[in-house]
């Protein structure tokens, strides 16, 4: 009897087993720009990068989303957030990227609980969770993709140079009916700009800071957009405010999303640069 | 895994459930049954300072036994021991006591327990409770915390913290279960 | 989830069923039901202190924090079960807030034979030195990777001991997403072969597997879904001498932690001492290669470890020789630990009337050697092994290195001290993850005088100096001076008075970080309250590390066994 019990447990050993992986990397033609036959609009998921620009682990975050552009194009609207410690301005690191917004958002997702670099994907849990690490994201955006757009986003914007008023028209297009409370979202993000950071033990002095959060235009979470829709409705929503003049307009972005006003989930982002390049578009 | 809130709600509520069906089904025993006061030794597997397994059970004395929970990085814990070892033959030699540290210090530190007691020149029988599954099942909460057992391995007296003057009431108690007349109330 | 409702259930019902046993064998034998448990409770009220840097900014919305615990354990006869509440309201500053809330964490019900132990619910568990498997907890670090589902132990033949586990690991209030499945066997040759049994040479054979499993759904990458750890180890020992050695390996296993690369991971551990009655000396050696072992892929912090990697590093209990602590570094390290104890015999010259006691400790851990592995994009199958490392080789990096000396010595009946200096360099961003590396000289002197059979009082003086940097100033925090004075009276009461002085650095002007802690206590039972400042730092059991923000503010402790 000691013996039938000795070999089964024997047995249950050999079972544990384990995968050996020959080949890491999956064939490339099963990556694609998301599905060619996907109908337009398209599903755009937000990535929000909590980033600080002393903290040595942030440049991979950046990396990891410039490939999640490489893999998933048009799918994708970036932004970086400036948030906790990491973010704050010193004599090495003088530049400030912190933002109300940023900070608010920090506080609700309590996201530098969880260290930096983290993210959030479209504000959806992944594994029950809000916060979701670098290596998921390219999981927790594969996984959106597979849901049908609802909601078309068009930004339209004009900009003044001489009183640096930016005026915003955001047109949503229902893809179909949704029984909820709706809220939109505007921030200004503004590309490409080059100060220090950190990367492991060594400071970068020309970074390029990418999709960086200047501003929230509505509260962090948005602002009231419209009770349950049916499908085919159409709503705008203007915006007009002043540019900082510490923006480089050239590098700006207009980001708008809506969302369910309960959850605070993104259904759909977009975003813009506020003047449109002829060879951009 | 995905859960709502309610959900989690719900889990605890569970949970709560638990604990006074729990506490309630325990209220019931104990009405029809006196209970002891005093518990045996839980039976745990630990190892000895030669590494080789030794389960609790097996603890045993013919007269009292000192069981003291320390590590070698607690201050207090060796300040107790010290206390103890100084006086420790003449007292055997009274009491018939003996004691046994039991080292809660984890694999980063329990290899230093018996260079550490040899280096002391402390002469107790020591164990290894490596992942405090002793200290655990003896509902210990922090270090120092050390136990008086009778002749039955029946818990008498205990302690958590240690200050020096404390071998004293030790001593008291161990003189008092030789000569038969300690009473748990002082 | 509906598996923890089931176990709720099968707990209920084994309470109930012990409930009828009882009232049947009452008569038959002695066996009573009995409960124990503990109890502890810490409150820390937070006020705004801007000389440390504390702004209203910083403080919790609550102008109290709390975490609580509450066992209680049920056995009778074989059967036991128990329960674990915890109450985090919300979590004390320096805790995951991910803690917050309230409610069962844990619960279990187990039959315990000679032969067989059956447990179902949340267990605790290490197999060998735990580099393949330990599930603890560490209350004072927030850590509790317990494991929920079986674990069975049999031992089927005197001296050999075998250990199956299955479940899921405790992640705050949840489960994390893997599976952790393992098998353990143990054989003590001297208990099993009869030849053996009175040999003073004792050997200890082990072997262990680990695998775990969670679901790969990563679009790019094909992460191996299941992983597996193994670990053999010996240990031998005769008269004074004992050896533990342990060996592991780990099969594939990218995750966040080493940066998602497929190399296969190992660890060798040997631990060898001699000791006889005055004197014992000690040699450890730690080598990790790519060792962390999580049951998700993803997690970081202390969330979800399955295995554990001891810091073989002395673990200082001062205020200031505890303030730079090494952490193991899973991804690569290799170490090791030389220690002396000596007692010069009571009489001798060194000695005096009651000996002295001295200790000596040397330890130094540097990066393991690693030769990068550049990837060839054009290549078929991508090499994602990240590196290749000599294991006879040690990296250029230092890490940690420790030496110190203590000496403890008593004057006589009611004078005692110690002395201890530390030298230590610290690699401040490879530990912590910021800053650069430092040295601290390290200086204490602690005395004690028993004023009585009753009262005691202590006093320590500490200094504590960095290296400067290139404008002349004492890099990090720079220096620190702290002292404590100790009153007890046995052996109920305590009052400790402490200071540690920051003389300044470029974040904060100088500051006193004081304290003031009086404490009662009775049998298992104990009530402290305090008044002060905690110093940002970090807190350090075993090995493993959290941060801890600066605080100030009263606090209040109560703990009970019962």
């Amino acid at each position: 009897m000691k013996y039938l019990s000795l070999f089964s447990i024997l047995f249950f050993f050999l079972i544990l087993g384990c995968d050996v992986i020959e080949n890491p990397k999956k064939k490339s033609e099963e990556i694609t720009c998301g599905n060619e036959n996907d109908p337009v609009p398209i599903k755009k998921i937000l990535v929000e990068d909590y980033t600080g620009h002393k903290c040595p682990n942030c440049p991979d975050a950046a990396i990891k989303i410039d490939e999640l552009i490489g893999m998933y194009c048009d799918h994708i609207i970036p932004i970086s957030l400036h948030v906790g410690y990491f973010a704050s301005p010193d004599t090495d690191f003088p530049a400030d990227y912190r933002t109300e917004t940023g900070n608010n958002l920090n506080s609700y997702y309590t996201v530098t609980n969880y260290g930096l670099p983290n993210g959030l994907v479209n504000r959806t849990q992944y594994n029950g969770n809000y916060v979701i690490g670098r290596d998921n994201w390219a999981t927790a955006v594969h996984e959106l993709l597979n849901t049908q757009p609802l909601i078309n986003i068009i930004i339209e914007s004009s900009y003044n140079e001489t009183d640096k008023q930016i005026s915003v028209e955001i047109t949503t297009e229902m893809l179909s009916d949704i029984n909820e409370q709706l809220n939109i979202g505007l921030y200004i993000t503004e590309d490409s700009i080059v100060s220090p950071q950190k990367n492991d033990t060594e400071t970068i002095d020309n970074y390029i800071h990418r999709h960086v959060l200047r501003k929230g235009i509505t509260p962090e979470l948005g602002e009231n957009l419209s009770g349950p829709v049916n499908f085919g409705t159409v709503l705008k929503t203007t915006y007009t405010f002043a540019a900082d003049s510490v923006w480089n307009i050239e590098h700006c972005h207009l980001l708008a999303f809506v969302s369910y006003k309960n959850s605070n989930e993104i259904i759909q982002a977009e975003s813009e640069p506020i003047i449109q390049h002829i060879s951009n578009k | 895994m995905k859960l709502s809130k309610q959900k989690k709600l719900q889990l605890r509520n569970n949970g709560l459930k638990t604990i006074f069906s729990f506490a309630f089904l325990i209220f019931l025993t104990s009405l029809s049954f006196s209970q002891t006061t005093n518990g045996d030794i839980p039976s745990v597997d630990i190892k000895t300072i030669n590494n080789e397994v030794y389960n609790t059970s097996e603890i045993n004395n013919e007269g009292p036994i000192f069981l003291s929970f320390w590590a070698t990085w607690c201050k207090p814990c060796i300040q107790e021991l010290s206390a103890i070892n100084e006086n420790y033959s003449d007292w055997q030699e009274e009491t018939g006591f003996k004691v046994i540290a039991v080292s809660i210090d984890d694999t980063r530190s329990s290899a230093r327990v018996a260079p550490f007691i040899n280096g002391k020149a402390w002469e107790f029988e020591i164990l290894l409770d490596e992942n405090s599954m002793f200290k655990r099942a003896m509902n210990i909460n922090n270090v120092p915390h050390s136990f008086i057992l009778d002749k039955n391995k029946k818990i008498v007296w205990q302690h958590s913290s240690f200050s020096p003057g404390d071998e004293n009431e030790i001593y008291e108690i161990l003189k008092k279960l030789k000569d038969g007349n300690y009473s748990e109330d002082k | 989830m509906v598996i923890i409702q089931k176990i709720n259930k099968f707990l209920l019902f084994t309470i109930f069923f012990l409930t009828i046993r009882i009232g049947f064998s009452q008569e038959e034998n002695e066996l009573t039901p009995k409960i124990t448990g503990n109890f502890e409770t810490i409150l820390q009220s937070y006020q705004i202190d801007t000389l440390i840097g504390i702004s209203s900014e910083q403080l919790p919305d609550e102008k109290i924090l709390s975490n609580s615990f509450l066992t209680l354990n049920y056995t009778f006869g074989k059967f036991s079960a128990g329960v674990k509440y915890e109450a985090y309201l919300n979590a004390l500053q320096g805790y995951d807030n991910r803690y917050n809330g309230h409610g069962i964490s844990g619960r279990f019900a187990s039959y315990i034979s000679d032969e067989i132990e059956i447990t179902a619910g949340n267990f605790y568990e290490q197999f060998g030195n735990g580099l393949i498997l330990r599930s603890f907890e560490e209350r004072a670090l927030g850590i509790d990777n317990s494991i929920d589902g079986m674990r069975v132990k049999y031992k089927p033949f005197s001296g050999i001991k075998l250990t199956g586990i299955i479940g899921k690991q405790r992640y705050y209030w949840e489960h994390g997403s893997g599976i952790v499945k393992g098998l353990d066997c143990e054989i003590s040759l001297n208990q099993t072969i009869k030849k053996l049994s009175n040999k003073k040479i004792k050997i200890l054979l082990g072997g262990g597997i680990v695998s775990k499993y969670q679901k790969n759904s990563d679009p790019v990458y094909n992460f191996p879904e299941n992983v597996s750890a193994f670990s053999g180890r010996l240990n031998v020992s005769r008269n004074g001498f004992v050896l533990s050695s342990e060996f592991a390996y780990k099969i594939n296993d990218p995750s966040s932690d080493n940066g998602l690369i497929f190399k296969d991971g190992n660890a060798t551990f040997l631990n060898a001492s001699w000791s006889k009655k005055g004197i014992g000396i000690l040699i450890s050696a730690l080598r990790l290669d790519n060792m962390s072992f999580r049951s998700d892929r993803t997690a970081s912090l202390n969330d979800l470890n399955i295995n554990y990697l001891p810091a073989i590093t002395k673990n200082h209990s001062y205020f200031l020789t505890s303030m730079y602590p090494f952490s193991t570094q899973a991804n690569g390290q290799i170490g090791l630990n030389t220690e002396i104890f000596y007692t010069f015999k009571k009489n001798s010259f060194l000695g005096g009337k009651y000996g002295t006691n001295v200790n000596i400790n040397f330890s130094v851990v540097n990066a393991i050697q690693k030769t990068k592995i550049i990837i060839n994009p054009n290549a078929d199958i991508l090499n994602l092994d990240g590196y290749t490392s000599n294991p006879y080789a040690i990296g250029d990096e230092n890490y940690y290195k420790d030496l110190n000396l203590e000496i403890n010595k008593k004057l006589n009946k009611s004078l005692k001290f110690s002395l201890v200096y530390v030298y230590e360099d610290y690699n401040k961003y490879i530990i912590q993850g910021k800053d650069s590396s430092l040295h601290a000289d390290i200086f204490v002197f602690d005395f004690s005088v028993k004023l009585s059979s009753k009262y005691a009082v202590r006093f320590e003086s500490e200094y504590l100096t960095t290296n400067k940097n290139s404008q002349n100033e004492p890099v990090d925090f720079g220096n620190w001076i702290a002292g404590l004075i100790e009153f007890t009276y046995s052996p109920h009461w305590f009052i400790t008075i402490t200071d540690q002085y920051n003389t300044g650095n470029s974040k904060h002007d100088s500051a006193h970080y004081y304290n003031f802690f009086a404490g009662y206590t009775k049998g298992a039972n104990r009530i402290q309250v305090g008044y002060g400042r905690q110093r940002e730092g970090i807190l350090c059991v075993g090995g493993i590390c959290r941060n801890v923000p600066a605080a100030s503010g009263f606090n209040l402790t109560l703990s009970s066994s019962f």
